[in-house]
Formats: C-alpha cells, sequence, structure tokens
C-alpha cells in the first residue's frame, strides 16, 4: 500500500474510533420508540417502550443461545450479553431513564432468553442521584478547601460553643425557678402515665393471651406437621417398598421370561433340527417316488383278454390279428379265444380294448368269461 | 510483555519494536498508525508513528503502553479502560479479524481488505462495550478475544466476497447490514435500491395509514443521520460515491446488470438474520396474505430484503397499484431529498487527494423547499 491509501486507512481508523468514543453518549442521548431482539445475530423480537414496558421471551431449542443484542431502530446496540455455554446470565442496562433486562439460560436442549424493558425505580434512581451529587461535592469541595475556610469553620464553632453555655445556663436557672410548677406537672403526668401503664397492662395482658393463643396454634401445627412429616416418611418407606418388590417382581419375572425364552429357543433350536431331517427325509421319499413312479411308467404290462371273431372267419385273418396286436393265444372255449398282449406304458386297457373292437373281424372282447362280453 | 518504545532505524522501510524480552523489526514499514502483532495473538501496544517527510524527519511519535492482561472489577474502572484504550482494543479486533480472513484464505493485502478488517474490528469492539460489562470482573483484552472468537466460530459469520470489496459492493453489502439492524435503514433500502418512495411502497405493500405511520415516521432520521453514519462507518468516500453515481450515469445498464448480480448475494446472505421472515412465500401465500390484511412486518421486511418476491408482489398486485412500474433496480446512493437539500463535503475524509487526514465534515443542511 502506498503512503496515500496508508493515509486513507488512517483517517477510516481515526473515524472509527471517534465513532467508538461517541458511543456511551449516543446510548445516553437515545430515546427508542421500539427495541429489536437479536439472538444469535437474528432478529427475534420486538419491544414496544411506551407504556409501563414490556418483555419478549425466546426459547431455542436444539441450538444454545451464543450472544443477545437489543437494538434501537436506528440499529444502535443498547444492550447485550455474551451467554455461558451452560447455565445463567443476567444484566441490566440503563436505556432512556429505564432499565432493560436481559437474562439468558442454556441448556443441554437449547436456550432461552428473556429481555424486558420496564420503569427503573424513582426511589433508586433519586438516591442513586443524590449520592453521585453528594460524592461529587465532596470531592469537588476537598479540592476547593483553603487556609480561609478551616479559620471560618473555626471561628463559627467557638461562637457556636459560647452560645450553647450561654443557653445552658439559662436553661439551670428556668429549672429552678419553675420546681413548684414543675412538681405539680409531673403528679399530673405521673396520674396520667399510671393510667396509660393500667391501660397497657391491659393491652400486654390481651397481647399475651393472643401470644398464648397463637403458641397453642403454633404448637398444634407442629404436631400437624410431625404428623405429616410421619405419614410423608412412612408413605416414602410404603413407595420404596413397593418399587423394591416392584423391582423384585419385575426381576422375577424378566428372569422367568428370560428362562422361558431360552426354553423356547431351546424348543426352536431342536425343531430346525427336527425339520432338517424331515426336509432330508422327505426329499429322499420324494426321489423314491419318482424312481418309483418312472419304473411303473416305463413298465410293461400284461394284459389278459377273451375275444370272439366274427362268423366265418378263415384262420389266417385271426392268426394275422394276433400276430399284429403282438398276442399270445391261449386256450379256445366255445368260439372264445384267450389272448394276452403287453401293453406300452401310455397306452391303457380300456383303449387296447376299444381299438380292437375297431377291427372288422373282432365280434366282442371281455376280460374274463364269466362276465358278459364288451360288445 | 510490555512496551519500551519504538526506534526507527531506517527513515522508511524498517521499524523495530523493543520488548523486555528483545526487539522485534517490522520491515516495509510506512504506516502513519500501526498495530502491533506479536506471537500471533495479542496486541502488546500500539504506537502511532508519523509518517517520515522528505528530509526523513520523523513528524510525530507516539506511543502508548497498557498491559493486555490488565484487570477490571468495577464498571467504573471498565469504563475508564475502556475510554482509554479504544485504539487498542480497535486494532486487536481488526487484527484478528485480519488473521481470520488470512487462515481461510480471503485475504489480500489491499486497502480494501484492510478497510474491511477494520469494519468488522469496529463492529466486533462495539458490541464488546456493551457486552463486556456484564462480564467484570475480566481481562478485557483477553476477553475481547474471546468474544471474538466466538463470533468467528458460528457457521458463515461475515458476508465475504471479493466482489464486495468494490466501491459499490460495500455500498450495496453495507447498507444491506445495516438494513438489517437498523429499521430505518431497512424501509430506505426500497428508495436505494429501486427509487420507490413513501407513497409507491405504501401501496405496492398495501400498508394502511397506521402502517405507514408506522414504518415511516422515523424516515426523516435516516435522511438527517442515519444514511451518514452508514457512509462513514462503511468508508465510503466522497469520491468513491460521486464514482459510483456517475457509473450509474453514464452506464446504467452495466451498473444495474452488476448490481442484480451482487444483490442475489447480498440479499441472500442478510436475509437469513430473520428467519421467522425469512422464507419466500409462494404466489398463493401472499395472495391470502395480502387478501387477509395481515404480515405487515412480514411484507415490509422479506420484500425489501427479496427483489424476486418484490416483482412476484407487483405482478399480482398491478391492477390496484395505479400504474406503478414493474419494481427494477434503480441506484440511488444518496437518501431522497424531500424537505432539504443535502450538502456533502468532503465524506470520509476522501478528499480528491486522498490524505484523508482530517475528520468528516459532510452535513446536512436544511432549506425551505
Amino acid at each position: 500500500m502506498g503512503m496515500e491509501e496508508e493515509g486513507q486507512l488512517s483517517a477510516y481508523r481515526e473515524r472509527l474510533l471517534d465513532s467508538l468514543r461517541d458511543f456511551p453518549e449516543r446510548r445516553r442521548r437515545e430515546r427508542p420508540d421500539s427495541l429489536r431482539v437479536f439472538v444469535n445475530q437474528e432478529c427475534v423480537g420486538t419491544l414496544t417502550c411506551g407504556g409501563a414496558g414490556s418483555m419478549s421471551v425466546f426459547t431455542s431449542r436444539g441450538r444454545p443461545v451464543h450472544a443477545i443484542e437489543v437494538r434501537t431502530s436506528t440499529g444502535l446496540l443498547v444492550g447485550g450479553l455474551c451467554a455461558e455455554t451452560a447455565g445463567m446470565k443476567r444484566a441490566e442496562f440503563p436505556v432512556a431513564m429505564r432499565t432493560l433486562e436481559v437474562s439468558v439460560e442454556n441448556r443441554l436442549e437449547g436456550g432461552s432468553v428473556r429481555v424486558a424493558y420496564c420503569a427503573a425505580s424513582p426511589v433508586r434512581d433519586w438516591v442513586k442521584n443524590r449520592l453521585t451529587a453528594v460524592k461529587t461535592g465532596m470531592a469537588g469541595q476537598s479540592l476547593s478547601l483553603s487556609p480561609d475556610f478551616w479559620r471560618m469553620a473555626r471561628v463559627a464553632g467557638q461562637a457556636a460553643l459560647v452560645v450553647s453555655v450561654l443557653l445552658l445556663a439559662a436553661d439551670r436557672l428556668t429549672d429552678r425557678w419553675g420546681l413548684k410548677e414543675t412538681v405539680a406537672r409531673f403528679t399530673t403526668i405521673a396520674e396520667t402515665s399510671g393510667m396509660k401503664l393500667a391501660a397497657a397492662e391491659d393491652a400486654l395482658i390481651k397481647q399475651e393471651k393472643v401470644l398464648t393463643s397463637l403458641a397453642r396454634t403454633v404448637k398444634a401445627q407442629k404436631q400437624y406437621l410431625t404428623r405429616v412429616q410421619r405419614a410423608v416418611g412412612v408413605m416414602a418407606q410404603e413407595q420404596q417398598q413397593f418399587s423394591a418388590s416392584v423391582e423384585t417382581r419385575v426381576f422375577a419375572e424378566l428372569s422367568q421370561a428370560t428362562t422361558e425364552r431360552e426354553r423356547m429357543h431351546d424348543q426352536i433350536q431342536s425343531l430346525t433340527v427336527a425339520k432338517d431331517a424331515m426336509s432330508k427325509d422327505i426329499a429322499v421319499l420324494e426321489t423314491r417316488a419318482k424312481v418309483a413312479e418312472i419304473r411303473q411308467e416305463t413298465q410293461v404290462r400284461p394284459f389278459m383278454f377273451w375275444v370272439s371273431f366274427q362268423d366265418g372267419t378263415p384262420e389266417e385273418s385271426i392268426d394275422s390279428l394276433i400276430r399284429e396286436i403282438h398276442g399270445r393265444t391261449g386256450q379256445i372255449n366255445a368260439g372264445w379265444y384267450k389272448v394276452e398282449v403287453s401293453l406300452p406304458p401310455p397306452q391303457t386297457a380300456d383303449s387296447f380294448v376299444e381299438s380292437l373292437k375297431k377291427a372288422t373281424i373282432v365280434k366282442a372282447v371281455k376280460t374274463s368269461l364269466n362276465t358278459s362280453p364288451d360288445q | 510483555m510490555e512496551w519500551l518504545g519504538i526506534s526507527v532505524l531506517q527513515c522508511v522501510g524498517t521499524c523495530t519494536i523493543l520488548t523486555r524480552y528483545g526487539q522485534w523489526t517490522k520491515e516495509g514499514f510506512q504506516a502513519a498508525s500501526y498495530p502491533i502483532e506479536m506471537a500471533g495473538s495479542h496486541i502488546l501496544g500500539y504506537g502511532i508513528l508519523g509518517a517520515p517527510e522528505r528530509g526523513g524527519r520523523v513528524r510525530e511519535r507516539q506511543v502508548s503502553s497498557i498491559k493486555p492482561s490488565t484487570l477490571v472489577t468495577t464498571g467504573e474502572e471498565f469504563d475508564r479502560l475502556m475510554a482509554r484504550a479504544l485504539p487498542e482494543l480497535l486494532d486487536c479486533a481488526t487484527a484478528d479479524i485480519r488473521r481470520f480472513l488470512r487462515e481461510t484464505g480471503r485475504w489480500a493485502d489491499d486497502i480494501s481488505h484492510e478497510k474491511l478488517a477494520i469494519r468488522w474490528g469496529y463492529e466486533q469492539v462495539e458490541r464488546f462495550l456493551v457486552c463486556g460489562r456484564a462480564e467484570i470482573p475480566c481481562r478485557p483484552f483477553f476477553l475481547l478475544e474471546s468474544f471474538i472468537a466466538k463470533f468467528l466460530s458460528q457457521p458463515e459469520p461475515l458476508c465475504y466476497q471479493k466482489d464486495l470489496l468494490t466501491p459499490l459492493g460495500r455500498f450495496l453489502d453495507g447498507l444491506t447490514a445495516r438494513a438489517v439492524l437498523s429499521r430505518d435503514a431497512l424501509v430506505a433500502l426500497f428508495y436505494h435500491l429501486y427509487g420507490l418512495g413513501q407513497s409507491h411502497v405504501v401501496r405496492l405493500l398495501g400498508l394502511g395509514p397506521a402502517e405507514s405511520q408506522r414504518v415511516y415516521k422515523n424516515f426523516e432520521r435516516w435522511r438527517r443521520t442515519g444514511w451518514l453514519r452508514f457512509v462513514e462507518e462503511v468508508g465510503l468516500t466522497d469520491v468513491e460515491l460521486h464514482d459510483i453515481e456517475d457509473h450509474n450515469c453514464r452506464y446504467p445498464e452495466q451498473l444495474t446488470a452488476e448490481i442484480n448480480r451482487l444483490l442475489s448475494t447480498i440479499q441472500a446472505h442478510y436475509r437469513k438474520s430473520e428467519p421467522e421472515h425469512f422464507p419466500c412465500l409462494t404466489g398463493h401465500q401472499w395472495a391470502e396474505l395480502f387478501g387477509q390484511g395481515y404480515g405487515y412486518d412480514y411484507r415490509v421486511w422479506h420484500l425489501a430484503l427479496c427483489r424476486e418476491c418484490l416483482v412476484d408482489v407487483h405482478a399480482f398486485r398491478q391492477h390496484g397499484l395505479g400504474g406503478i412500474p414493474t419494481p427494477r433496480v434503480d441506484l440511488h446512493v444518496k437518501p431522497l431529498q424531500r424537505s432539504g437539500v443535502m450538502a456533502l463535503v468532503g465524506i470520509g475524509g476522501g478528499d480528491s487527494n486522498g490524505d484523508g487526514g482530517g475528520r468528516p465534515t459532510q452535513r446536512l443542511s436544511r432549506t425551505s423547499a
């Protein structure tokens, strides 16, 4: 920076210093119509300055209060407080012949601020002003006391002493002259005093009675309090016992529940093991069933039946059909030929009989000689 | 640690600070006043070393020494120390802010950054003057550092962006930052950013006579002193303000585009300062709010700090607005002059030669219309 800039900077600094020097006086002069409350540099409320006073309360949740500022509508700072991390703090600021009270309390979960603008006590102000004036006056006098002042004071003191001695002598003389009158006056006064004394004694007796009754009441209250204390003690004991029994019961329930839980856990474990074993068995059985099914499906089944042919059917045709169906002939009984075939898996006996019946030379088919043949 | 003095080894270039622990030499010493940093944390003292004249003679030499470990036990002691140690406290706060910016990679050795550090340091000291008194007994220098550390440990405590270090950026940033703290500045935003006067704002925001009176009753105060204080605290010089106005006259579209860009960052940052009025409402919610006649604070606060919602509300209410044009950026650097004429003379020591040695002499003078 050059000299010119340094000069500018210096002038700016001096100007701000002047502003700071003037700051207390500006605060004294300020007559605000309203005050704004800033908490952590954020405006949280406004106070009106007219009337008896006003108050603003602000609560911050989750965020502690760092700083409180109270400013007039011109922006002038008239009160402020820097809060503790935890705990309470309070301060008072004089603003326009009144008092600005700022208090803040920080807790774990946040902070609360209370700002009140209220009238200052006139008596307190008066005493304060008087004291200040006296202090100032005394300080001023002590500085300005001169030897002439002390000389004048000595002369005045001597004059006051002479006047006092004269007044004392005159008083003694007057006493002697008016002794009789004084005795009579004292007699009257004594009578009056006696009456007053009697009245006072009466009043004292009454007060004593009141005090006695009061003492009785206090004693009764004390006894009552003792009873209440005893009852509270009993209740506390009962509550303690109850808490202990509840605690014991809860512990017992808890331990029982724990045992039950463990037992159930064991059962679940054993069930899980059994389920695993069963799953394995089921898997084996399923495999076997499948194998059996497959085997059953692939197995060729023999099927025996009786067949009769149309009249006049040559033997060659009959042999040809038997060969065609891969049949094996057996005995012949009253025109019925016993034939056995091997049926491949998809083919059933019924479908085979049905297809056989469709042959032109076949007259009838039956599966047993005792039953009526299927036509 | 105490100061024992300053010795100038060369007229310009090197300054040696003597302490009981030895001497420490600072190269490149040119400042008229210089905050002393040592051991990375504490201001040990404050020295004013006059800028050397051509002949190499030092014009002024003044050293004051206050122990950083000074203990105060009563309110009176605190006030006395504050009155005496303001330069040291300001330098201490500035050094802390500077270090914070440097450590977070936001620092450059130029006057804009130095001004920013001083401004933020000043705000911290102002807070400390009020809050520190409640901490008695205390060691004020250490306590100030603790206050600043606590402030800087918050998420995004400062609105820093390199673009905001230009005069225009500082104007917008400073004005919006002020609006967060001051109702007067908040209402003034409508005029400074969009050129909307009281009648326009009242109609656009649907304010009744009572609300209008409440919102605008102190607007004169902003015109009279508020704006001036804002300009002084931000450190804008007369030349810089004139440059912005000049640029606005010559290249209005370019400036408007730049403001639009900066406003989105600035407004988004400072809107966080009022969570209750922060969320942007939907068209339906705005309609309900206006239709049922509630949420006046919401209207004033949110619409002053949210350009998008202001445009939405205008679109939604345009039939009843009697020809108020759509709000668009229309920068007004100086406050609305209704009943008076403002005379600017050498704001912020920013006279044309940039010497800046004196107090600002800007005043508002009122004349009959």
